[in-house]
């Protein structure tokens, strides 16, 4: 048995309703949950700060992408040794962690994404939704080369080498497909894990529709004009 | 009279093109490059028309609206570059305001380090 310093990153804006159980959940496994409360409306800080989590607060909306590398910035300077992306609404398993980190240290790599469609994962996604996360997977092989099963998917472990190198620069959804692009870039080792993903109607409500996946593109094309 | 005037300012559209070369260099290039078709239609207008006319077109009056609904097109795709950018900054700025600001559990566990398997 070995130690590491383990921080789990979550997300969240309005997740008053959700954030202190999914913080409960996780607190009883890893001491380190870092809440980065996006400008919410609603009390996401002071029921995350309650039930056990660091807490950070962006003074206002920026978006999930932003509030992931707010996490991530903060946690390479508590020189976490992993850092673990997490969604706010409860649709993440944390028992997965530390079957992907077993793999992350098996298999010498610097990232493990999860991934709901690999054998042995578990998901209730509608099949509409299915048919857009695989062509969201195809897209991200077409684009980046990466052999990757499930393109969208919140649950990440990333060693501190990774996390130092990654820059989120979308603020919003896109920060997904703009993850995979920068371990592809950066030749960065990954593995995909499976995982559990368990939709309740609170997190189909707070999730993505598909026309979120028109902003998505566009918001990556934009930023390709950019550079 | 007209022809220099329109050249003027299809000369300050090529010294915009240049500057925003920095901000994205499809954008600008692409300025540049109508500016340039601009400037060659106002001092030869039976150009236009032969252009059109090879673009399938038909008058070169019709050719010079749609180009300028491409640049209209164009700059609005600079605007939108340079809200990314201003965005950036926001966003850099809130975050460092944000992590300055954390705040810890009031039941703090300590630097007890994670257990792995």
């Amino acid at each position: 048995m070995t130690t590491r310093t383990i921080f789990l990153v979550i997300p969240a804006y309005n997740e008053g309703d959700a954030i202190g159980d999914v913080v409960r959940t996780v607190a009883r496994r890893f001491t380190r949950v870092v809440v980065v409360d996006d400008g919410s409306r609603d009390a996401t800080a002071s029921v995350a700060l309650a039930a056990g989590a660091h807490v950070i607060a962006h003074p206002v909306n920026l978006g999930q992408g932003a509030a992931l590398q707010t996490g991530l910035d903060y946690c390479v300077g508590q020189a976490a040794d992993y850092i673990v992306t997490f969604d706010a609404d409860g649709q993440h398993d944390p028992d997965d962690v530390d079957g992907m980190i077993a793999t992350l240290e098996r298999e010498g790599v610097q990232v493990a994404l999860g991934s709901r469609f690999l054998a042995g994962a578990s998901t209730n996604a509608t099949r509409a939704r299915r048919l857009l996360l695989k062509a969201a997977a195809l897209f991200t092989r077409a684009t980046t080369g990466l052999k990757v099963t499930d393109a969208h998917n919140g649950l990440r472990v990333l060693r501190l080498e990774a996390a130092r190198r990654i820059r989120l620069r979308q603020n919003r959804m896109a920060h997904a497909s703009e993850i995979l692009e920068q371990i592809a870039r950066m030749e960065l080792t990954y593995v995909e894990c499976p995982v559990t993903i368990r939709y309740t109607d609170y997190s189909r409500a707070k999730g993505q529709s598909g026309w979120d996946a028109i902003h998505i593109l566009i918001d990556l094309a934009l930023q390709r004009l950019k550079s | 009279m007209i022809q220099l005037l329109l050249t003027g300012a299809l000369a300050l559209v090529m010294l915009f093109a240049f500057r925003e070369w920095r901000v994205s260099r499809a954008v600008g290039l692409a300025l540049f490059l109508i500016a340039a078709c601009g400037i060659t239609f106002v001092w030869l207008p039976g150009s236009a028309n032969a252009f059109a006319r090879v673009l399938g077109v038909g008058r070169g009056a019709d050719l010079v609206l749609y180009v300028y609904c491409v640049v209209s097109f164009l700059l609005i795709l600079n605007m939108s570059l340079k809200i990314r950018t201003q965005h950036e900054v926001m966003t850099e700025l809130a975050r460092r305001i944000a992590i300055a600001g954390v705040r810890a559990p009031p039941r703090v566990e300590g630097d007890r380090p994670d257990a792995v398997a």
